[in-house]
Order: C-alpha cells, then sequence, then structure tokens
C-alpha cells in the first residue's frame, strides 16, 4: 500500500506522432528552417529529459506513438532510445497502441526496454505497482478501426491504491476526430477510477467534473495550423489514493498560432501594418521558459466593408489601398523583427460576411471601371455560389488536379472539397477564435476568392479608369 | 430599287433575252443548268448597275459596240423606269430610246455605292460571298464596325486577362515542364523517391541486427580459439625455456649423489668458531685482570697513612660549614652598607646647610633676618596675588578711562570747531533785518510813484528803487539759506553740550578710581609692612616671593633626607649587634676560642676536608681490589666450561681434533651449497606454474629444442590469422554498428519534412494559380456578359440567323481576340467550345457567312434604300437541311429587298419549293441560248420536270436569242 504521505508524480503524455511533420510551411528565403528538423522527436526528448531532471514515478503515454502509415524503422529506434534514458533511471512507461500504432508496421517490430509496459490489445490489462499503490488499467487497439466500446470491459477499481485508466478514445466524438472506442463520460465514471488518461484527442481538455480526472493532454506537438497553441503533457501528482493536482507542461518546438485581424478595428492613425505587427507580437511572446524554438503563424485578414470602400478605385487614395502581394511581403519581413523566431505559414484574406450579403442590392456604379469591379464580384462569387459555374470551374481545373500529389489534393485548404464538407470548420481550433471573429464563408474557397477580388482591384487600379 | 424585268439585248450569248421578275415574290430563285447563261445574267445584272467593262468577255457574239443589257426598275418612290445599257466610255445609260440618260439616275437608286463594294456587300457569286464575308470580318474595314463594337468596351479587362492569363501561364501548363509549378511537381517526385530511398524498413534493421548478433558470435569464437592458442603456445614457450634449467637439476642431482648425506647432520662450523673466540677471551682477560691487582697493590703501598685531625678538635659537620661562610658574608655585606651610609649621610648634610644658607641669603637680600618668626610674618602667596590682581585690574581700568576721556576731548574740540565754522557761515540777519529791507523797497518805490506821476523819473532815482529792492530779495536769500544752517548750528550744539556732559562724568569716574588706587596701594604697602618689608610694586614681590617658597622648599626636602640617613645608620648599629651575637655563637659551637678570628676559623675547616678526602680514596683502593680477584674467578671458571663444550663437539662429530673438524665442516658446507642449487632449480621450474615437478622434467627431456621451436612458430602462424579474422569480424561489426547508428539518426523524417515543404510550396503556389485562374474567369465572364449587353445587331442578327443555320449547333457568337490582339469572331458550339472560322467545317463556314452576310445587308437596310440582293449558288455547300433554312432565311431577307438566288441546282429549286409558301418565292429557270429547244421542250413538258410540279407556275420565258438588240 501507498505511503499516503508521499507524493506521487506521473506524467500523462499522448499523441507523439512521432517524425510527422510540420506541414503547410513553405520554404522561403529567411525562413528559420532550423527550428523545424525534427521538431516531434525534439519534443519528446524535452519530455523525457524533464522525467528525467525531475524523478517522476512513471510515464504513460495514452497511444499514437507513431503516425500509422509511416514507415521508417529509424523513428522507432529512436523511441525505444528515448525510453532506454528511462529505463537508465528506473522509471517506468506504459504505453498503450492507439488507432495509428494498431497501423503501425514500426509497433509490430520494435523492441522496447524492459521499463516499458505496452497494454495488451487481447483484453483489458492491469499493471500493478504495489510500492507506489498505484493500479494501472489499459488495453491497446488490436486494430485501426476499433468500434467497440473497450471501457465497459475495463476491471473495477483496486481498493486502497491510485487506479488510472488509460485509454484511446474520441468519448462519444470530437471535432475531427475519428470516433474509435467509443464511450460516454459516465461509463468512465462508473469504474470508480482516480484518473483516466486519455489519447486520440490533440486537443487538451481536462473534464470539469473532476471525480474522476478526465484528461486530454493534447498531442505533444503541433503539427499544422489547426493544431494551434502550446502543446505538451500533463503532469499529476497525487497523495494517497487522491489526484492532488495536474498540469499541462508545454515541451512543443514548433508552436502554432492562427492570428485573427478584423481590419475594421484598426483603430485611428494606425496602418494594417501597425496591427499585422502587434498581432504577431502578442501570440508569439511567451516568457515561460518553455517557449518554443519557433512560432508559426496562420494569419487571417477579415476584410470590413470599410477596407473595401476604401479600396473602391472611384475613392483611389494610394495609401489605403491594399496591394495584398506587397502587404504579404512586408508581413513576411516583420517577421523577421520578433523576438522569438517566427513563420508566416500563410496569410487567408477573408471578406467580411455582410459585404456578400449586400451583393446583390448594391445599385451599378456609373464609373465603367466600377461596374467592372462590380460584375467581377459578383462572378467570382458565381463560382462559389452557382453550383453550375462551380462545377465548370472545377472541371476547368482537372488537368491541375490530375497533376498535383494527392496530400497536396487532400489538403484542407484546398478549395476542390465540397462545400458542404466541414471538416476545415470543425478541424480550427474553436479556442483560436473568439465567438466574434468567426465570419461564415471562411472556407479556402472563399479566400481564394477574396485573393482574387483582391488581385482584380490592384490590377485594375494600376491600369486606371479609362476603359 | 427591284428589278422589275432584266433585259440581255445583246449580250454574252444572249439577244434579246427577257427576264421578268415578280415584285410581290419573296425569293427569285434563277435556275439555270450549266452553260445556260446563269453567270451571263449575273454579270449583265451588275453591267447594267455599274457600266460594261472596258475588256468585257460577253463580246464574243455581239460587237463590243453593239453591247446592250437594261432593266426595267421599279424605284423607292415606286416609278417604274427602263434604261439599256451600252459599252463605252461615257454616256453609257440610255432610255428606250437610245438616248442618254444621267448615271445620276441609277447612282441615286444605288445609294452611291460602287461596283466593288455592291458585290462584296451584297454579294453575288460563292466566292464573292466568301470574300465579302471575310472583310466583314476584317477588323480593318469599316463593315466590321457593327460587328465588334462589343470587343471594344472590354479593353481594360481584356487587357488585365491577358496580365493575369500571363502570369498563370508561367505558374501552371498541362503539358510543359518549365513552368514553376512544373517545376515544383517534378522536384516533389524526386523528392518522394529520395523519401522511398531514405526509408528503413524493419526488414533493413533486423538483416543488420542479425548480421551484428553474427558478427558478435563469431567473435567470440576466435576468441576463444585465440585464448586456446595462446595457452598452447605460453606453454611450449615455457618449455623451452626450463630446458637448460632441466638439465641443471640432472646435474646437481648426479653431485648430490657422490657426497655423504651425513654430512648434512654435521655441526656448524660457527660452533666451533664462537667455542675457540670465547676460549681466547677468556685467556686475555686473565691475563689482565692479574696486572690489574698488581696495580692496585702497587698504589695501596704508596699512600701515607694520615693521622685523623678529629683527636684534638670536634668534627665540623658541612652545616657548621655553611653557617661560617654565610655569616662570614653577612659580615662583609654589612660593613659595606656601613661605608655607604656615612657617605650618604655627609652628602645630605652638607646639601641641607647649603640650601639653608640659601635662603638666608635671600632673606638678607630684603634685609631680612632668617628666623622662623621673621618667616611667619610674610605675607603668604594667596594674599600677594588676590593683591596685584586687583591693582592690575585698576590699573587696566584707569587706562581704559584716561583713553575715553582723550577721546572725548578729542571729539569736544572737534565739535567747537564745527561749530565755530557754522557760526561764521551764519548770517546775522534776521526778520527784522527783511522787514526793514521791505520797508526800504516800499519807501523807495512810493517816492518813485509819486515821482513818476510829477515827471520822468530820474535814472539815480530808478537805481535807488532797484538797489532796494535788490537788497529786499538777498535778505530773502539769506534768511531762506541761513535757516538750513541755523538748524545744524543748533544740531551741533545740542551734540556739544552732550559731550562735554560725557566728559564730565569720565572725569569723575577716573577721579573715583584714582582714589581707589591709592588706597589699595596702602593696603599692599600694609600688608608687607607687618613683615617688616618695603614693599615694591606687586609683580616683583610675587616673583620674590615665589623664590622664597621654591627655596625653603628645598631646604625642607634636604632637611628630612639627611634625617632619613641618620636613622639609617642607627638601623646598621643594631644589625652589627645582632652578627656580632650570633658569631660567638658560632665559634663556641665549633669549640674554638671566642677570638678566633675569621681567618683561623677557614684554615680549621679546610684542614678537615683534607683528611676526609684522603680517607676516601683509601677506601676506594680496598675495594677495587676486591673486585679485581672476584673476576679472576670467575674467568677460570669460564675457561674450563669451554674447554669441556668444545670436547664435546669434537664427540659430537665423530672427530677427535679440531684440524679434523675443521675438514668435516668443509665438505658438509658443498653438500649444502649442491642442495640449495638443486631447490632453487626445482622453485624457478615450479614457478611456471606447473605443480608437477616430474612432470615438466619428464616433458623436457621428452622433447627437443628444434621441435619446440618449430611447433612456437606453427602456433605464432595460426594465431596471426585468427587475429587477422578478428580484425575483420571487428570490422564488419563495427560497419553493422555504423549502419545501425546511421539508421537511427540519418532519418527518413527529414525529407518527409522536405515533402511537406514541397508540398506547402506547391500548395502556395496552386492557390496562387487559382487565384489567377479565378480572376481570369471572372474577367471572361464579366467580358462575355458585357459582350452580350453590348452586341452590335449584326452580330445579334447573324447569331440568330446563324443559330438557325445550324439547327442549334451554334446557338451563339462571340468577338474574342486573336494572338494578333485583333478581335476575331469566336462561334460557341453548344457544348461551350470556343471555334475560329477558320475551324469550322466548310459547310458551317458558308453558313457562318451568309449568316453574316444577311444579317450585315438587314443592317445596312436600318439606314439605306433597299437594293436588290443576287446570290450566285451560295448554298452549294450546305446540306439539305440547311439549304432549307437559308432559303427560308432569304426569303424573310426578301420582305425587305429583292433576293435573287442564281442556282444550277435544281434540288435548291425543289427545296424552296417544298420549304417555302407557295406565293413566296419565283422560279426563273434560265437556258442556254444554245440548247434552247431542249430547255424549250423541259419547260415544255411538266410531267418530266420537277418543277412544274411546283405549284409556283414558271414565268414567261420570253426569250429570243435571234432578235438582236437594237
Amino acid at each position: 500500500m501507498a505511503a499516503s504521505d508521499r507524493i506521487l508524480r506521473f506524467v500523462h503524455a499522448a499523441d507523439l506522432h512521432l517524425d510527422s511533420p510540420m506541414r503547410g510551411l513553405e520554404r522561403y528565403e529567411g525562413a528559420p528552417a532550423h527550428e523545424l528538423r525534427n521538431a516531434t522527436r525534439q519534443a519528446l526528448e524535452k519530455l523525457v529529459t524533464y522525467c528525467l531532471e525531475t524523478q517522476v514515478d512513471f510515464l504513460i503515454i495514452a497511444g499514437d506513438i507513431f503516425d500509422g502509415d509511416w514507415r521508417d524503422f529509424s523513428t522507432g529506434l529512436f523511441f525505444r532510445n528515448q525510453l532506454s534514458r528511462l529505463a537508465a533511471a528506473n522509471i517506468p512507461a506504459f504505453l498503450l497502441h492507439g488507432n495509428h500504432d494498431a497501423a503501425s508496421q514500426i509497433t509490430h517490430h520494435l523492441q522496447l526496454p524492459k521499463n516499458c509496459h505496452t497494454f495488451s490489445h487481447a483484453r483489458p490489462e492491469t499493471h500493478l505497482l504495489e510500492d507506489l499503490g498505484v493500479a494501472l488499467h489499459g488495453q491497446s487497439f488490436p486494430q485501426r478501426k476499433e468500434t467497440r466500446n473497450l471501457a465497459l470491459q475495463y476491471p473495477e477499481a483496486v481498493p486502497g491504491m491510485l487506479n488510472i485508466g488509460v485509454l484511446h478514445t474520441a468519448l462519444e466524438g470530437r471535432p475531427g476526430h475519428g470516433t474509435y472506442a467509443p464511450c460516454t463520460e459516465q461509463d468512465l465514471q462508473r469504474k470508480h477510477y482516480q484518473y483516466w488518461a486519455l489519447g486520440h484527442v490533440h486537443r487538451t481538455e481536462i473534464f470539469p467534473n473532476r471525480d474522476p480526472w478526465i484528461v486530454f493532454p493534447g498531442n505533444l506537438q503541433g503539427r499544422h495550423a489547426r493544431e494551434t497553441g502550446p502543446k505538451g503533457a500533463m503532469l499529476v501528482q497525487a497523495q494517497g489514493n487522491q489526484i492532488t493536482q495536474a498540469e499541462h507542461l508545454t515541451f512543443d518546438v514548433v508552436r502554432w498560432h492562427h492570428a485573427h485581424l478584423l481590419t475594421q478595428n484598426i483603430r485611428p492613425g494606425r496602418t494594417l501594418r501597425d496591427e499585422i505587427q502587434n498581432i504577431l507580437r502578442d501570440c508569439t511572446q511567451d516568457p515561460s521558459p518553455q517557449a518554443p524554438e519557433l512560432h508559426a503563424v496562420r494569419l487571417t485578414v477579415h476584410l470590413s466593408n470599410q477596407t473595401f470602400e476604401r479600396t473602391a478605385p472611384e475613392r483611389t487614395a494610394p495609401e489605403t489601398q491594399i496591394d495584398h502581394r506587397l502587404l504579404e511581403q512586408e508581413i513576411r519581413a516583420l517577421t523577421y523583427d520578433l523576438p522569438q523566431p517566427t513563420w508566416l505559414e500563410k496569410i487567408v484574406w477573408s471578406h467580411p460576411a455582410e459585404t456578400q450579403l449586400n451583393q446583390k442590392e448594391d445599385s451599378p456604379l456609373d464609373n465603367p471601371e466600377a461596374t467592372s469591379l462590380h460584375a467581377l464580384k459578383g462572378h467570382l462569387q458565381a463560382i462559389q455560389n452557382d453550383p453550375q459555374v462551380h462545377t465548370q470551374w472545377l472541371q476547368s481545373l482537372q488537368p491541375l488536379q490530375k497533376k498535383l500529389p494527392l496530400e497536396v489534393l487532400q489538403s484542407a485548404d484546398m478549395p476542390w472539397q465540397p462545400r458542404e464538407s466541414n471538416i476545415r470548420k470543425s478541424d480550427i481550433d474553436p479556442s483560436d477564435i473568439s465567438p466574434s471573429d468567426i465570419h461564415p464563408g471562411d472556407s479556402p474557397l472563399d479566400s481564394i476568392l477574396v485573393e482574387a477580388e483582391l488581385e482584380l482591384q490592384r490590377r485594375m487600379s494600376a491600369r486606371g479608369t479609362k476603359p | 430599287m427591284k428589278f422589275l424585268e432584266l433585259h440581255l439585248h445583246a449580250f454574252g450569248a444572249f439577244t434579246g433575252k427577257h427576264i421578268a421578275l415578280n415584285p410581290k415574290k419573296k425569293l427569285h430563285i434563277v435556275f439555270g443548268e450549266n452553260e445556260a447563261g446563269k453567270s451571263t445574267s449575273l454579270r449583265a445584272l451588275a453591267d447594267f448597275l455599274f457600266g460594261i467593262p472596258p475588256r468585257t468577255r460577253d463580246d464574243h457574239t455581239h460587237d463590243k459596240r453593239l453591247l446592250r443589257v437594261g432593266a426595267t426598275l421599279l424605284d423607292n418612290q415606286g416609278q417604274q423606269i427602263t434604261l439599256v445599257r451600252r459599252k463605252g466610255n461615257k454616256n453609257t445609260l440610255l432610255d428606250t430610246d437610245d438616248n442618254p440618260v444621267p448615271e445620276s439616275t441609277l447612282l441615286s437608286m444605288l445609294g452611291a455605292l460602287d461596283r466593288q463594294t455592291y458585290e462584296t456587300q451584297f454579294g453575288m457569286g460563292h466566292a464573292q460571298l466568301r470574300a465579302g464575308a471575310q472583310a466583314l470580318l476584317d477588323v480593318n474595314t469599316t463593315l466590321s464596325e457593327g460587328l465588334y463594337e462589343a470587343a471594344y468596351g472590354t479593353q481594360t479587362l481584356r487587357s488585365t486577362l491577358q496580365e493575369i492569363e500571363q502570369e498563370a501561364d508561367t505558374l501552371f501548363t498541362p503539358l510543359t515542364r518549365t513552368r514553376t509549378l512544373n517545376n515544383l511537381l517534378k522536384q516533389h517526385s524526386e523528392i518522394k523517391k529520395e523519401l522511398r530511398d531514405t526509408l528503413t524498413s524493419h526488414a533493413d534493421w533486423s538483416t543488420r541486427q542479425q548480421a551484428l548478433v553474427q558478427a558478435e558470435k563469431e567473435l567470440h569464437t576466435i576468441k576463444q580459439q585465440i585464448g586456446t592458442l595462446q595457452h598452447h603456445q605460453a606453454g611450449l614457450t615455457t618449455l623451452l625455456r626450463l630446458k637448460p634449467m632441466a638439465a641443471r637439476h640432472v646435474q646437481i642431482l648426479g653431485q648430490l649423489k657422490q657426497l655423504d648425506p651425513k654430512l648434512e647432520q654435521a655441526p656448524h662450523p660457527q660452533r666451533r668458531q664462537n667455542l675457540q673466540k670465547k676460549l681466547d677471551e677468556l685467556s686475555l682477560r686473565r691475563t689482565l685482570n692479574l696486572q690489574h691487582q698488581q696495580q692496585i697493590k702497587a698504589q695501596q703501598a704508596s699512600q701515607p697513612g694520615e693521622s685523623n685531625p678529629l683527636k684534638s678538635r670536634s668534627a665540623v659537620s658541612p652545616e657548621i660549614e655553611q653557617e661560617v661562610e654565610r655569616q662570614i658574608e653577612q659580615r662583609r655585606q654589612l660593613d659595606l652598607e656601613h661605608s655607604q651610609q656615612a657617605q650618604q649621610e655627609a652628602l645630605l648634610n652638607s646639601q641641607y646647610e647649603q640650601k639653608h644658607l640659601e635662603v638666608q641669603r635671600w632673606l638678607e637680600s630684603k634685609s631680612l633676618p632668617n628666623t622662623p618668626i621673621q618667616r611667619a610674618r610674610i605675607p603668604t602667596a594667596v594674599q600677594v596675588e588676590q593683591a596685584a590682581r586687583q591693582a592690575e585690574e585698576l590699573q587696566r581700568k584707569l587706562q581704559q578711562q584716561r583713553e575715553r576721556i582723550q577721546t572725548l576731548q578729542d571729539t569736544q574740540s572737534t565739535q567747537e570747531g564745527t561749530l565755530r565754522k557754522l557760526r561764521q557761515h551764519a548770517s546775522s540777519l534776521v526778520e527784522d533785518d527783511l522787514n526793514r529791507a521791505r520797508n526800504e523797497r516800499n519807501r523807495q518805490w512810493k517816492i518813485l510813484r509819486s515821482t513818476a506821476v510829477q515827471g520822468p523819473v530820474g535814472s539815480t532815482r530808478l537805481d535807488e528803487y532797484q538797489s532796494a529792492t535788490d537788497q529786499a530779495d538777498r535778505i530773502v536769500d539769506t534768511l531762506r539759506a541761513s535757516a538750513d544752517l541755523q538748524a545744524r548750528v543748533e544740531s551741533a550744539c545740542s551734540t556739544l553740550t552732550e559731550t562735554r556732559g560725557q566728559l564730565n562724568e569720565a572725569e569723575s569716574q577716573y577721579e573715583h578710581n584714582k582714589a581707589q588706587q591709592k588706597a589699595i596701594l596702602e593696603e599692599w604697602n600694609h600688608l608687607w609692612f607687618s613683615a617688616g618689608l618695603q614693599a615694591d610694586d606687586p609683580p616683583a614681590m610675587q616673583r620674590w616671593l615665589q623664590q622664597l617658597h621654591k627655596l625653603e622648599n628645598e631646604e625642607q626636602d634636604h632637611l628630612e633626607k639627611t634625617n632619613l640617613a641618620k636613622s639609617q645608620g642607627e638601623r646598621l648599629r643594631v644589625l652589627d649587634e645582632k652578627w656580632n651575637q650570633q658569631w660567638r655563637d658560632l665559634r663556641k659551637h665549633m669549640g674554638l676560642d671566642e677570638n678566633a678570628s675569621i681567618i683561623e676559623v677557614r684554615e680549621w675547616i679546610s684542614e678537615q676536608r683534607r683528611w676526609r678526602e684522603s680517607h676516601k680514596q683509601q677506601k676506594q683502593l680496598q675495594d677495587q681490589l676486591e673486585l679485581a680477584e672476584n673476576e679472576q674467578k670467575e674467568i677460570h671458571n669460564g675457561i674450563q666450561q669451554t674447554e669441556a663444550l668444545l670436547s664435546k663437539l669434537l664427540g659430537e662429530a665423530g672427530v677427535s681434533t679440531i684440524e679434523e673438524l675443521e675438514h668435516l665442516e668443509e665438505q658438509a658446507i658443498q653438500y649444502a651449497t649442491l642442495k640449495e642449487q638443486l631447490a632453487a632449480t626445482e622453485l624457478a621450474l615450479l614457478g611456471e606454474g606447473s605443480d608437477d615437478l616430474n612432470s615438466i622434467l619428464s616433458q623436457c627431456s621428452a622433447s627437443s629444442t628444434e621441435v619446440l621451436k618449430q611447433e612456437i612458430q606453427q602456433l605464432s602462424k595460426e594465431h596471426q590469422e585468427l587475429e587477422e579474422k578478428r580484425e575483420q569480424t571487428n570490422q564488419e561489426l563495427g560497419r553493422v554498428r555504423q549502419e545501425q547508428a546511421q539508421m537511427e539518426h540519418q532519418s527518413a523524417a527529414d525529407v518527409q519534412q522536405k515533402l511537406q515543404q514541397q508540398n506547402a510550396a506547391i500548395e502556395q503556389c496552386t492557390r496562387r494559380y487559382l487565384v489567377l485562374n479565378a480572376a481570369a474567369h471572372a474577367l471572361r465572364a464579366t467580358m462575355e456578359a458585357y459582350r452580350k449587353e453590348n452586341q452590335g445587331p449584326v452580330l445579334q442578327a447573324a447569331q440568330e440567323i446563324f443559330r438557325d443555320l445550324t439547327i442549334e449547333r451554334y446557338p451563339s457568337l462571340n468577338v474574342g481576340w486573336n494572338d494578333q490582339d485583333q478581335p476575331v469572331l469566336e462561334c460557341v458550339r453548344f457544348d461551350g467550345t470556343r471555334l475560329y472560322t477558320q475551324d469550322l467545317s466548310v459547310g458551317t463556314r458558308d453558313a457562318l457567312f451568309l449568316a453574316l452576310r444577311i444579317a450585315s445587308i438587314r443592317h445596312h437596310l436600318t439606314n439605306h434604300s433597299p437594293l436588290p440582293v443576287v446570290l450566285d449558288d451560295a448554298l452549294v455547300d450546305l446540306d439539305e437541311t440547311r439549304t432549307s433554312k437559308a432559303l427560308q432565311a432569304l426569303a424573310q431577307l426578301g420582305i425587305e429587298t429583292q433576293v435573287l438566288l442564281f442556282t444550277h441546282h435544281r434540288r435548291t429549286v425543289e427545296l424552296a419549293q417544298a420549304c417555302l409558301p407557295t406565293g413566296d418565292v419565283e422560279i426563273v429557270e434560265l437556258r442556254s441560248p444554245n440548247v434552247l429547244s431542249q430547255a424549250d421542250q423541259a419547260s415544255a413538258d411538266p410531267t418530266q420536270q420537277p418543277i412544274k410540279h411546283s405549284r409556283t407556275p414558271l414565268q414567261t420565258h420570253r426569250e429570243s436569242p435571234n432578235n438582236p438588240a437594237p
């Protein structure tokens, strides 16, 4: 039985997705490329170093250690080496195979050090740490698509011990995540464990009802613009068979941000450039010692009506026009001046919702140029709104689509996903955007059309108003 | 204008041929088979309107000058006119009576069209139709204005589109590899290949792992083999090294065999040597002892036998001796102190005497006797000091007062001087003087006035008045000035008075102090007087008194010291007495005479000492002798014991003499040496690790050196080979380990990351392409819409006709831009494909041209008077359906203007009859003048001619080939 006065400390991590690359970052001159190298590996190294330095009692990895379709065995070897570091310090590690690991070739062939205990995939298994007074229950995925409710079969809590359930699940479903090993919060509560170490969902989540603690630590390292914010693992402390504290520690090397700028919020006397500089500075500021080595920022610029009016040619004033191509270069240059190394992933241009709604009501303007712009805007929007035009447009792009690599074709940022598909929307981390920031039609096609519109404005106004 | 009749009076093969056209018909089809004169008729029509060209082809039957072609026309006002054209340079247009008619008669109807324009615009033959349509499409002709006006409105859009398409084209084209995106894609597939190459499969790893295990196992085996080999080799090497030792071993054993083994028990020579040595020592000691005894005895003999002084006097103990010494020392000390004290006393006494004299002299300096009473009278230092201070204080005050009085006197005299000066300046004039002066002036004035009343005033009088006036004024001035002076005088007076007061006060003060001083002086004198002394001033007296006191103190001091010395003398005398008593006691105790001097006592003591010393020496010699005799006995015993031991030793060795013993000992030593060597050899042999001496010796004897050397060489060769093998295996192991390490560190993830970046680049580029594509799309759509809205009536009409002609296969016509940046016509097929005219099939192109021509003519007619349209087999390349549609279109045009269609296809005629209402079409059949009879027959026999089935009866053919024109 555990000595009730001793404070037990363990780390709960999940979803390492080792050697999963950072997606969506285009190399450009001056981009801080070095930090990208092996970000997931570095994150794991940081985690292990933390475990060693602070002498935690054990480590739990609740699934998805590897990417399912990644076959490079050196990834496995690296993982093994890291666990060996723990083994040298006699820190046990409890591993669980998630959907990715079940599909992984590496998992099947990798021999792990003796301090590692992988939960069986045949049935729920309990590991007892008698000297610590801890019982760990878990079951690995036998195959990728595990649709059974695994939690139901988990054993009852061992009385007098700290019971930890390890499970790879999306519970009843989480946006953007496959509903594997489905179960309900009540299913988990019924087991009378003290802590549920979950994996699979990449966003950190601690269930508000802390009896028991149900925790998704989120992934260790964000990998693309939709996995934003600090990433890491949970440090859990317990005394006797009571959890006393759980704290999210960050171990990420590259941190993703999705920043939003509403041009209507630009204060008088300040330029778009100033605002963007502020936004970039705000979102890349992290004074903590665990600050990442690189910030990757996606910036969505929500253009307001006002901006459009200002940029309309009949009110041409060069300083208020948005030359979005030039601005992109400027913003990229801004990132060089930031205190933290920063990589501008992408600038997404977004229309204000009202502009789209009011489109039809706008009366044609006298100016032939404006008329043209007006008409152009209409035709651009027809690509999105008129199914026939949309189909035609997509058809015209078929030669291109045939040439593109599958990864690019399937990218959520590409516009040929069906309009009704909500993959992208569900992938947006709601914490990244305050409700007022969300605009309808914030889709890849939208941003392309907005950009096309800006492009047309720029070129037409450069050409002058002569018909 | 419409043709009612065409008269081929004399033209081509025709003579007097008339073709009548019913103006109510919409379409006139002039049908004629080949050689029927269709082309001639067409030419005739044009020649009629625009004149017969000079180099005509139609003069083969008729002479040039006789060529005549005429027509009956219906002008726009509905008037009929018949005209004839002849060949010539001028006046070629004639009326029916051959009278020249002005050309304008026709031109007004033609609307100023020339022949070429007419032919191209109102199209004639098939070729002309095409040429006309082409001209229509040519942007540079005015004809095209109506066609392209829509295009010009989209200039900006179009150039923007061009730019965008240009940029998009640099990004991507499906077929080339040089565009940005195509390049990126190419790189992408390269990176993908790199990724495949970099990927480490678990199989790769396992293979290496197995190789690793195998190599390690192999290495282990080799190590074991080497170990065995080395062991064997070492054994042989040892054997080789041991061989000489083994030989030596055998040799020693042989030598030992020759010696008696009993020698091992022979007594050790040391024992004999020790006994002999001891015997020698004892003999020597005996000799020496005897000598010593003799010496002592000699000494005893030489010592005198002295008498003991104790017989006369009692013996003196050392304590008493010490006491005597102490007393003598004390005496010496006392004597010294006595002489010192006497000297001291004398010195101090003389000093006191001197001081006493000094005091006396000091007092005598003031004529005072040196008595104690007198000394007591002298005032104390305190009194003197007080008096002196008072006197001094007063003296200082007096001095100050004197100075103040002096200052006040000076001030007073200064003030008096000032007052004097002021008084001198002050005028004695007063108010009365002024009054007097004024009265004098008034008096003078009265005198003057009265004098003036009486007569002229004398200058004297005036002067007097003047002086009186001046006097009064002067007094006023003086008075005014002296008022100030007077004030100052008064002020000075009061100051002076004050000063005088102060002076008086100071003087009286001074006097008072002076008196006081006097009193003090008296007091002073009185003070000293009682001492019988005339006092000097206080400081002098003070100094004197101080000196006196000093001397007195010194005198007193010396007196005390003298007394102290005297008492010291007393103390010494007491001590003397005490010593004398002790000395006496001592002598008595010693039994000496009371009067014995110190020297006597001392001699006595030394005598006692000498005797004691001599006695002691005798005793010592006796002791020594006894000691020597005892030793002698001891030595003797020792010699006897040693000799016994020696003979026992001889017995032990089994010999009788010492010499024999010595020989035996030599042999024993040799034996022991051999034994030792044997042991050392055995130890060396066994020291090589083996514990079996016999086996070593047998091995050594068994193998020859040569064989051993060969074996060792063989083994080292094998060893070397194994080492090489081990090295190889180690290298292999290292290689595999390195490969594994590389696998661990050189991860494909880097390449994967690179691939992702490439993807991102592709995505970015694609996005850009899509942006441009969307923009281009919008531009095109906008241009399209604009064109549709602003499309000219010609194109509009042509589009409708073309659509109709192609049975909706080509629903629309557009104006686009060709490579030369010129607007061109685009035909939009039902499926959206855009085709340029050159891309159309011949039939479709003809249909297009026809549609364009019809539309163009219609447009022309909107603002021009109608002119007949003449078509020559324009429908030749159309299929029947399109021909029917074309005929309908022409009939439609016929509503607006006369349409003549020349054809040699009977099918056309039939189609026209089938698709058009009967009243709309008129068929005119031409027959060649040369095959007239056949034509006549054909027309005469309606059953054989399809035309005869037509409900439209053929019009009259009033052909009279034999009737030449006039």
